[in-house]
């Protein structure tokens, strides 16, 4: 038996050693997650992840609004719209949105996905130190995506003007903010923790 | 194994418990449901972009990528995703995306064409392409026939949409289109029967031809002799009498108008495609068909003298007939001119009538004093020819029938009172 303490009632409990198993803490049924087998929380990040990856494509293929100006309807993509900035010059705020709604959601889920494969081959300290750096690079970064949400939002609540020019939010723009959810929880769910689980034959 | 852990010793401590396991976690519902979601978006969002179709025009000014939409009956069923040149640069071709709710006008036989803003009958249409620019307007041909990808555009709009039921008819106006667009109304007595469906010149030197299409209601009032004007615009006619000024609706002023009506005999009922004339104005309508009626005869003078075609015919000093033209005769010595009696008052022309010319002022000084004569003062400005028939009347006149024309009258003439009876007028009330 190997003594464990709750993390949600602090009560002490005798964990079976060989227990591959998830535990509960007999007082509370809390999991006792210094014992919790790995895969557990490592699933829940795949599931997360696997469903921000599905909904990064319709989030990027169709349109994030349509707009109606002096009765012209036009809907833009995520993509058509940083083409359209690059287009008219504007190359800073296009280079912002091109990170916040493109490159930085991607990272996210190559990243965390990154950590998951890796975690059980990983080496000496020196790469565990760099895995969790960048876990919480990624951790940090998460609520800057949410830009083009609060862009289209934002938009959306000031542009109505009638006949004369409206803006709504288009499926892109909900499957896009999705995504930024899921994987902020997907980023949320990782546990640090498996970076440092170090196998004894390892140590 | 037991190692003392605390102050509590290794007995006591109670047992974690195993979690019931799951052979399915919860967290896995996510990406089920997020493909789900994402499949549905995509499926809805494509499956409604609908076919895709491309359509080639000899230009395509207004239409722009994106933008430029594509009607039917003024509903939107598509937008235009791309503008492009043909591979020998000598047309266009526009690729569109039809809503799903289109696809089926896209049959054998649906032709399209681009609306511009322009002023219509109804009022100005597509004032709203005046900001938004022009659109493709869509008339389907014979629906549920197989499906079509590619189609070629009309330059112009269609003469008529197909679906329309109305009787078409043409016209031919050798003054040209006298002012009429497209939709230009057909008004008979004050009501809208139909439109002008389109305008086109026809074969050289036959002017311009006019689609019309009648509403089928009143279809039943064209015949074939029922004659067709223009009624656009404002009829002005100053004479000797006053200014008349006609205008038939404000509206025609600016859209053009064409009105008919029937004279006379009504003849046959008109079919699909026959070809009308249309006339300048109802003067113009009236005066050709009035000239078909009535007694005809020539006048010979040596010398024309203030006597113009369209001048009076006056007998005992009322208008019974006009000069319809004149000409010289084949030997070039004498001037002919072609008189036409109204059919009332055909039968005041006799074999033994005499012609004399009734225009400016005769005067007569003798010795019995200055005889001045006037007949009229309308007829010493235009000039008229007035006739008199002697007492005792000849036969009547034939059409065709050549009398000479004197220079003044003689007084016996003015004294000439012959019984002849008169039909019975046809604006007398009863």
């Amino acid at each position: 038996m190997k003594r464990v303490i709750c993390p949600q009632c602090g009560d002490a409990c005798g964990a079976p050693e060989e227990a591959r198993k998830q535990l509960l803490c007999p007082g509370c049924k809390a999991p006792l997650t210094e014992n919790s087998p790995p895969q557990d929380s490592t699933s829940r990040v795949w599931a997360l992840l696997i469903a921000a990856a599905i909904l990064y494509v319709p989030a990027n293929l169709l349109p994030i609004f349509d707009m109606e100006l002096v009765g012209r309807p036009s809907s833009d993509t995520i993509l058509g719209g940083i083409a359209a900035l690059f287009a008219s010059g504007m190359w800073f705020v296009g280079g912002i949105v091109f990170l916040a709604s493109i490159v930085i959601p991607l990272l996210k889920i190559l990243g965390l996905s990154f950590l998951l494969i890796s975690t059980s081959r990983l080496g000496g300290v020196e790469a565990r130190l760099a895995s969790t750096r960048l876990y919480r690079a990624i951790e940090s970064i998460g609520p800057w995506s949410m830009i083009d949400v609060f862009v289209v939002s934002l938009t959306i609540s000031l542009v109505q003007f009638g006949r004369l020019a409206s803006f709504s939010a288009g499926p892109g723009a909900a499957c896009f903010a999705v995504v930024v959810v899921l994987t902020i929880m997907a980023a949320r769910s990782f546990d640090p923790h498996t970076l440092w689980a170090i196998p004894e034959e390892k140590r | 194994m037991s190692k003392p852990t605390g102050g509590v010793p290794q007995e006591e401590l109670p047992e974690a418990v195993v979690a019931g396991r799951h052979g399915f976690q919860i967290v896995w519902l996510v990406p089920i449901i997020a493909a789900l979601v994402a499949l549905a978006l995509l499926y809805v969002t494509f499956e409604r972009q609908g076919k895709s179709i491309e359509v080639t025009f000899a230009d395509a000014s207004g239409v722009d990528a994106g933008k430029t939409t594509i009607r039917y009956r003024d509903v939107v069923i598509g937008t235009v995703e791309e503008v492009r040149l043909s591979k020998d640069f000598s047309h266009i071709i526009v690729k569109a995306q039809i809503d799903e709710n289109g696809e089926r006008l896209l049959v054998g036989g649906t032709s399209f064409w681009i609306e511009r803003p322009r002023i219509g009958p109804k009022g100005i249409s597509g004032l709203t392409t005046i900001v938004s620019g022009a659109y493709i307007a869509v008339d389907p041909g014979k629906l549920g026939g197989s499906l079509k990808r590619n189609f070629q555009g009309l330059a112009d709009p269609p003469d008529l949409l197909k679906n329309d039921k109305g009787l078409h008819l043409g016209l031919t106006s050798v003054a040209g289109t006298l002012g009429l667009s497209q939709g230009s109304p057909l008004i008979h007595k004050g009501i809208r029967v139909g439109q002008v469906t389109s305008l086109k010149l026809g074969k050289p030197n036959t002017g311009a031809t006019i689609q019309i299409s009648v509403k089928p209601a009143y279809a039943d009032r064209i015949h074939s002799h029922t004659r067709f004007w223009n009624s656009s615009g404002v009829d002005i006619n100053a004479g000797l009498q006053g200014i008349n000024v006609d205008i038939a609706s404000i509206s025609t002023i600016l859209t053009g108008a064409i009105s008919f009506d029937t004279l006379g005999e009504v003849g046959e009922p008109a079919a699909p495609g026959d070809q009308f004339t249309l006339f300048k104005d109802k003067k113009d309508a009236n005066h050709q068909y009035r000239e078909s009626r009535g007694l005809h005869i020539l006048l010979r003078t040596p010398r024309l003298e203030s006597v113009a075609d369209g001048d009076s015919i006056l007998y005992r000093g009322a208008s019974v007939g006009r000069v319809l033209s004149h000409y010289l005769d084949e030997n070039g010595r004498d001037v002919l001119l072609r008189v036409q009696i109204d059919s009332r008052y055909a039968t005041l022309v006799r074999e033994n009538s005499v012609f004399w010319n009734a225009s400016g002022i005769h005067s007569d000084l003798g010795f019995t004093g200055l005889h001045v004569q006037v007949s009229s003062l309308e007829a010493l400005i235009k000039g008229a020819v007035a006739f008199a028939t002697p007492d005792k009347p000849g036969k009547a006149a034939e059409t065709g029938a050549l009398f000479d024309l004197a220079n003044e009258s003689k007084g016996r003439w003015l004294k000439w009172s012959p019984l002849i009876s008169l039909p019975p007028s046809e604006r007398a009330a009863p």
